[in-house]
């Protein structure tokens, strides 16, 4: 073991670390809340994501503006997030199943499209990522400065976005109506609120959101755009989402769990414990379905969760 | 509803756990596999000889322009076309599930492929299963332990790069801590990964090495991570086993101007100004050998190595930096790659050594 390395500024890089790892988990997660309480599940989150990913790196890359690249990802992720409406809200299709299929579209059509307009490189493309943006005083602050404040701009947004989120689901109409479409259509249906418009408008919200946290990994994180680079991310911002009970601030709660899971992991294999990287590797994954399980049992999923409105008799 | 999502979510996650303990995390080929086919098959002979020209099926598990693994796998598999001129290669990317493995295999099996080229690890067991039922099929498993009459194992003495490769750093370190970063801790990349701390060891005995997997080599952002991690710990010198992930290692070098070095294809390109040198493979010529034994019927039961010794492993140092290597330096690296050569050098068994704990 190699406890000599354990510093304070070690430590501090590593929560630090889990920070950025948390961040598209969180992104991610904070749109799916919204899906779920309007009564859907979306599984495509992964290939969403992906997709997210691509297209930032594409508006980024040709434009030479980042911002563009969020946007575009952010577009995207709202393209197939309108997809998953489509099958799910229009042709009623069973969600699960419409789910996994974005996720499958979107790790394959990514790929795709960037075999499209690259060709085979031997060099890959790349871009500089949004720069770290130490915040004014409060970076100063020993231990928290550097592990909270010395970040790039997409991280504080997507903590900024935690509040901004749940003011939207509790304090205003449109989250009431979320919120009430996914717990009794029926009840919003006759009172003249379209079940339809306002579960395709969550989906407007998760489909940016998981383009966001996708282009987070582009923009935020590599500069780089690679296949299948989510790696689970997406599915682990479903997981978090129900451990959060559907709220944005547990949600950020559970996302920084697994980012610290995942960084704890790292640093176990640099400080070389005497425990094969294969155990090592598992446990932000052990962590995550223990924590899911023990939290799902008491767990009050939406009423109408994952189930297709029908109106009136014909259900 | 409720029960069967937390159920879904569990497999899913399940998953993600398995692929970090078996190196093959999900995906799906993009490029895409052949599908299976349920024909008889006692076909494959009939079609063989049918078609005349000699057909090789590479199979990749990732990109072919992944810089790294890949990458080699697939310009070497080329020169080998070039060079025989006569044999026709079809290359499938992306056959990164080991659920889709087998059927990609007989399928090309099926086609009349005469050489099935399974480009990974992971590719072992499926091989070894499907080439008893195609025994006029010849197949390649690129690295592993397992052969059979139609199966040839093809390998990297990754020991003797890797040996070099900790030479180089344990050399220009002066933090005296080093660090490799790989996908999953098999197979060659284990030897690697074990044959960088002696070679570092070998010429600095105050130096700490640290070596950590990602799990999945399409995790770019969690070998980033990984690398920055190494890097906290004081580490100034990195090295990566490849694979997509090694690209991550660089991109975290340059942020943070840490020297680094390259495996599988020439990497000194990606990250010029931090790159010391890449150990290159050039698989060609050995697939030139494996082609014309199985032609010739001598293929099989056995191990194609690419090594120092017949060039198909070689120390590529990176032109911008080349005045950080002495001489000096340039001699002992020389000297070992000579006695890896000779067989006057030898690190002995080193997948009973564990990296973990030591």
């Amino acid at each position: 073991m190699n406890l000599n390395l354990l510093t304070t500024s070690f430590v501090i890089g590593v929560l630090a670390a889990s920070i950025r790892l948390a961040t598209p988990i969180l992104l991610s997660a904070l749109g799916e809340i919204f899906v779920e309480r309007a009564g859907i599940l979306n599984l495509g989150i992964e290939g969403i994501m992906l997709m997210g990913a691509l297209s930032g790196f594409l508006g980024a890359y040709w434009t030479h503006n980042l911002w563009i690249g969020v946007l575009a990802g952010m577009l995207t992720g709202i393209l197939f997030g309108l997809l998953m409406g489509f099958m799910s809200i229009t042709a009623k299709a069973n969600q699960v199943v419409a789910g996994i299929g974005i996720t499958i579209l979107g790790g394959g059509l990514s790929t795709l499209l960037f075999r499209l307009v690259f060709g085979l490189r031997t060099v890959p493309p790349t871009l500089k990522i949004f720069p770290t943006l130490p915040i004014p005083v409060l970076s100063r602050i020993p231990v928290i400065g550097p592990v909270l404040f010395e970040h790039n701009i997409l991280v504080y947004l997507a903590l900024i976005l935690v509040p901004v989120a749940s003011v939207v689901l509790y304090r205003t109409h449109f989250g009431l109506k979320v919120r009430a479409v996914g717990e009794s259509p029926d009840a919003v249906d006759t009172r003249g609120i379209s079940v339809g418009r306002t579960r395709y408008l969550a989906l407007i919200i998760g489909g940016a959101m998981a383009g966001l946290g996708g282009a987070y990994l582009v923009l935020g994180s590599l500069g780089l755009f690679w296949t299948q680079m989510t790696a689970g991310r997406g599915f682990i911002a479903v997981a978090v989402v129900v451990f959060s009970k559907w709220d944005p601030g547990r949600a950020l709660l559970g996302a920084w769990v697994f980012g610290l899971a995942s960084a704890l992991q790292i640093s176990l294999q640099t400080l070389n414990v005497p425990i094969a990287s294969q155990i090592l590797l598992m446990l932000p994954y052990v962590i995550t379905i223990i924590v899911l399980i023990s939290v799902s049992r008491r767990a009050e999923f939406p009423s109408a969760y994952a189930v297709p409105y029908f109106r009136g008799e014909d259900k | 509803m409720k029960r069967l999502t937390v159920v879904l979510l569990v497999l899913g996650l399940l998953t993600f756990l398995l692929a970090a303990c078996g190196g093959a995390a999900p995906g799906k080929p993009a490029t895409e596999a052949p599908p299976p086919k349920e024909e008889a098959a006692t076909s494959a002979p009939a079609a063989q000889e049918e078609a005349g020209t000699y057909r090789v099926a590479l199979i990749l598990p990732g990109r072919a322009d992944d810089v790294s693994w890949n990458q080699a796998g697939f310009e070497g598999m080329n020169w080998a076309k070039e060079q025989l001129g006569d044999v026709e290669v079809t290359v499938v990317e992306q056959v990164y599930d080991v659920a889709d493995i087998e059927p990609a295999l007989i399928d090309y099996a099926q086609q009349g492929y005469n050489l099935v080229v399974g480009h990974g690890f992971q590719f072992q067991e499926p091989i070894i299963k499907v080439a008893a039922d195609f025994p006029n099929v010849d197949f390649g498993l690129g690295t592993g332990f397992k052969t059979a009459p139609n199966v040839g194992v093809y390998d990297v003495k990754l020991e003797h790069g890797g040996y070099i490769m900790g030479m180089i750093a344990g050399m220009m370190t002066k933090s005296n801590i080093i660090g490799v970063i790989g996908g999953v801790d098999v197979s060659e990349i284990h030897r690697g990964h074990v044959a960088f701390k002696l070679g570092a060891e070998a010429v600095n005995p105050n130096v700490t090495v640290l070596s950590s997997f990602v799990g999945d080599f399409n995790d770019l952002s969690g070998a980033k991570e990984a690398a920055l991690n190494q890097i906290n710990a004081g580490a100034d010198v990195l090295w990566q086993s490849g694979d997509g992930i090694g690209i991550a290692v660089l991109n975290a070098c340059a942020e943070r101007n840490v020297l680094c070095m390259g495996n599988n294809a020439n990497q000194n390109e990606v990250e010029p100004s931090i790159t010391l040198a890449s150990n290159v493979y050039a698989w060609g010529p050995m697939f030139v050998e494996m082609i014309n034994e199985s032609r010739a019927g001598t293929f099989g039961d056995k191990h194609y190595w690419i090594d120092f010794g017949n060039n198909g492993e070689q120390t590529i140092f990176n032109d911008a930096l080349a005045n950080q290597i002495t001489p000096e330096m340039r001699a002992r690296l020389d000297e070992a790659r000579q006695a890896f050569i000779n067989g006057t050098l030898d690190l002995g068994d080193l997948d009973s050594i564990k990296l973990e704990g030591n």
